[in-house]
């Protein structure tokens, strides 16, 4: 019993190898797939020759034009899906086993609604194009980050946060954002469909600066969390008795929440609110990889990138040239596949394990 | 060597007062059963002493030293504590679960090694959990979770453990089994501390009892010390009767319905009143002031059963000294209350000197034109134990009168139905 026990930590790497091969493999053929066709290997070839040390040994094969489409179109929406991904299903994870609800998802702590009013405010006051056009993601930021604040400063009694507290004051603050949001929309007038673009959640036209502004956050936030997977194991039994199995439950809660926020934040700052993602990849990944976050966080956070990317590329390539909003497309392939799951949850649990 | 010393704690939630108080010291060794009625604050105590709660006021001493000096790892690697509800809504297989005791004992991002399996192994062979390693804790009976959750428990490797209500969900073979392994634990020089709500258990497997009351501690120490009926009167507001158990040489408890549990017949105002003793009027009180009628007895011998009966009915008894004949007084009272009474009933009672004026107020009830049952389920004869066979000639008056002779207890019930129209 002692080797098979000690043979799941095997497994874990195992999977998490997988994983990035699979990550690896959707980013490539992604990249390679547009309105002009690039050959996967050029594809590869190209992300390989701007590697530091290995690059200086890539033999450029390839057509000048690639490069620039690889690098400066594709690449970065790709790799804003990728990190938008982690972030939201980290935080999907990490709010799934703080709540120990399965029904929560990144945004139940108000950061969408949040960013939603930021970002609205933003459009309809006119000045989304001041500082270079990165007002909106700043907005959107600041009012994700601001929402998760009040909606944690409500629920805070005497030092400790309730979970069924934070629960109920997360849906009384989104529903009060949510209101005023609609009221800006509807005073709004000619910014509507931007507003509708914007809230829709979508990753067209991102820049390496909306990647680089956003990742930092991010890989903070995640491996913050990925710290103390152990921890919201533990926290699973109960408040009370992840006290007595040696949690500090309060301290944990508060950065738990801290960096999920934040990385949640970051994400929507620069794709909009995409639905979905956050909820059912931690799902999924807990029936294939089991309960244990330890496994569960850095799982999901991979499955979150893969799917985000792919479905962006269904997003922009299906009805292309004309882009869909990728949160229609992650409901309409994560719903089913969810629901495949969860009536074959036996059959599926049994086979990856 | 003392482990845990309680210093007047008292714990407030808001404005109302939940320990009153407390202190107690307890030492490595000991099986400690905390006992009280629900709400009493049994388990407020053992949270002040885990430091979910901190106390308002006193202190809560670990190994001498405060609980605050101690870091949350380092408590819960000696102190652990199995909560009384045990839900988990993940899939967790029940090995993961034990294996999360080993919390306390790991860095943050360390895995657990092969002495942390064995010591989980351990725990799950001592709880008997082994069986069901590998099954997720969700498709478990909640006996079963609970001792997963014990198991867990044990894996944290404690020198104290908290337990409350730990018996709670678990059959009687499973309570057994738990609160034998808690005694082999306490042997081995654990402290163990447990809310426990079964008194009979606790006082056969509890090296030490604590009985809460009120936030208080109304009494503490042996369990023939603090299971009397004069404690549980005033906790639990119950009447029992305690007694020492001949097989466990532990004392057990018999509770006895409080009077107003019983049913209440508003429709019954009939009075009757028994004659009896020796314990041959007991059942038919009982039955009859279930049924609601209005009973009195007389006369009887104090500590006689029939006495004792009918002083926990409630039930008005003319009482004489134990051993001693009616005296003139015993009897005058008797025949106020029989001539109060619509019905008089005569047990089977055995008549000799010192009771034969009880069948002198039968036959004066009768000449007086009240109703009267005589119960012969044995013969009179054999019954007769004067010198003079006095009772047999006031028996044969009394057949000579009007009277209801009836052969069992069963046909007394019948005939006071017809008597009052049921």
């Amino acid at each position: 019993m002692v080797s098979e026990y000690l043979q799941k930590f095997i497994k874990w790497r195992l999977s998490i190898i997988a994983l990035l091969v699979l990550l690896l493999t959707t980013v490539v053929l992604s990249t390679a797939i547009g309105a002009v066709s690039i050959p996967p290997g050029d594809v590869f070839g190209i992300m390989l020759s701007r590697m530091p040390i290995i690059g200086e040994n890539i033999h450029h094969t390839w057509e000048a034009k690639y490069e620039t489409i690889v690098l400066q179109i594709r690449m970065p929406r790709i790799a804003a899906g990728v990190i938008v991904g982690i972030a939201l299903a980290t935080a999907g994870a990490a709010m799934q086993g703080l709540f120990r609800n399965p029904m929560a998802d990144p945004y139940i702590i108000g950061v969408s609604s949040g960013a939603s009013l930021g970002a609205v405010s933003a459009i309809v006051l006119g000045v989304s194009t001041a500082l270079g056009g990165h007002i909106v993601p700043i907005a959107a930021f600041i009012g994700a980050a601001a929402a998760a604040f009040l909606v944690y400063s409500i629920s805070r009694i005497g030092g400790r946060v309730p979970v069924e507290t934070l629960l109920l004051s997360g849906i009384a603050i989104a529903s009060f954002l949510s209101a005023l949001t609609s009221l800006l929309v509807y005073s709004a007038g000619s910014d509507m469909h931007k507003v509708i673009f914007w809230i829709m959640g979508g990753l067209w036209s991102r820049t390496w600066d909306h990647v680089f502004m956003a990742a930092p956050w991010i890989m903070i936030g995640s491996i913050i969390i990925y710290f103390f997977a152990r921890d919201l194991n533990v926290m699973l039994l109960g408040d009370e008795s992840a006290h007595q199995m040696g949690v500090s439950v309060e301290t944990v809660k508060k950065i738990l929440l801290g960096s999920s926020a934040l990385i949640a934040a970051a994400a929507v700052s620069i794709s909009g609110i995409i639905g979905f993602v956050g909820l059912i990849i931690p799902h999924i990944m807990r029936l294939i990889v089991g309960p244990d976050h330890r496994i569960l966080i850095p799982a999901s956070a991979l499955m979150g990138g893969i799917f985000l990317v792919f479905t962006d590329t269904v997003a922009r390539t299906v009805i292309a040239p004309v882009e869909l909003p990728v949160g229609i497309i992650t409901a309409m392939f994560g719903a089913p596949f969810f629901i495949y799951l969860l009536r074959n949850k036996g059959k599926a649990v049994s086979l990856m394990k | 060597m003392t482990v845990i010393k309680l210093d007047g704690v008292e714990f407030y939630y808001d404005a109302y007062k939940a320990l009153d108080g407390i202190t107690f010291s307890a030492e490595g060794g000991d099986f400690i059963g905390i006992i009280g009625p629900n709400g009493s604050g049994k388990t407020t105590i053992l949270r002040n002493i885990s430091r979910v709660l901190r106390p308002c006021r006193g202190t809560v001493l670990l190994e001498e030293k405060e609980l605050n000096e101690f870091s949350i790892k380092e408590l819960a690697r000696k102190m652990a504590a199995v909560p009384q509800s045990t839900e988990v809504n993940f899939d967790f297989t029940c090995m993961d679960v034990v294996m999360m005791g080993r919390n306390p004992h790991l860095g943050r991002m360390q895995a657990e090694s092969e002495k942390d399996i064995e010591a989980v192994m351990e725990a799950m062979r001592q709880t008997n959990t082994l069986e069901f390693a590998e099954r997720p804790i969700t498709r478990i009976s909640g006996g079963e979770r609970q001792r997963v959750i014990i198991a867990r428990a044990l894996a944290q490797q404690p020198g104290v453990l908290l337990m409350d209500e730990p018996t709670a969900n678990l059959d009687i073979n499973h309570q057994i089994e738990l609160l034998s392994l808690i005694r082999r634990l306490a042997d081995g020089g654990v402290l163990v501390i447990a809310a426990l709500h079964n008194l009979n258990m606790a006082a056969q497997y509890c090296s030490k009892l604590i009985l809460i009351h009120e936030g208080g501690v109304l009494a503490m120490g042996t369990p023939e010390d603090v299971i009397t009926p004069q404690n549980l009167k005033l906790s639990f507001k119950v009447d029992a009767q305690v007694m020492v158990h001949p097989l466990t040489n532990a004392v057990y408890i018999t509770p006895i319905a409080p009077p107003n549990a019983r049913r209440q017949l508003p429709g019954e105002s009939a009075n009757i009143h028994i004659i009896c003793g020796a314990g041959t009027g007991a059942r038919l009180m009982h039955t009859l002031v279930e049924l609601g009628y209005t009973v009195t007895v007389g006369v009887v011998n104090v500590l006689d059963t029939d006495h004792e009966t009918a002083e926990h009915l409630g039930i008005t008894a003319v009482s004489e000294a134990p051993m001693s004949p009616i005296t003139d007084e015993a009897h005058e009272r008797n025949m106020e209350l029989i001539m109060k009474s619509d019905l008089v009933v005569v047990t089977d009672v055995p008549f000799g000197p010192g009771n034969i004026r009880n069948l002198e107020a039968a036959r004066s009830a009768q000449e007086m034109g009240g109703k009267l049952i005589m119960v012969n389920s044995t013969p009179f004869e054999e019954r007769d134990f004067t010198p003079d066979k006095r009772a047999t000639a006031l028996m044969g008056e009394l057949q000579g009168g009007r009277m209801i002779s009836v052969n069992s207890a069963q046909d007394v019930l019948q005939s006071i139905k017809s008597i009052f129209g049921e």
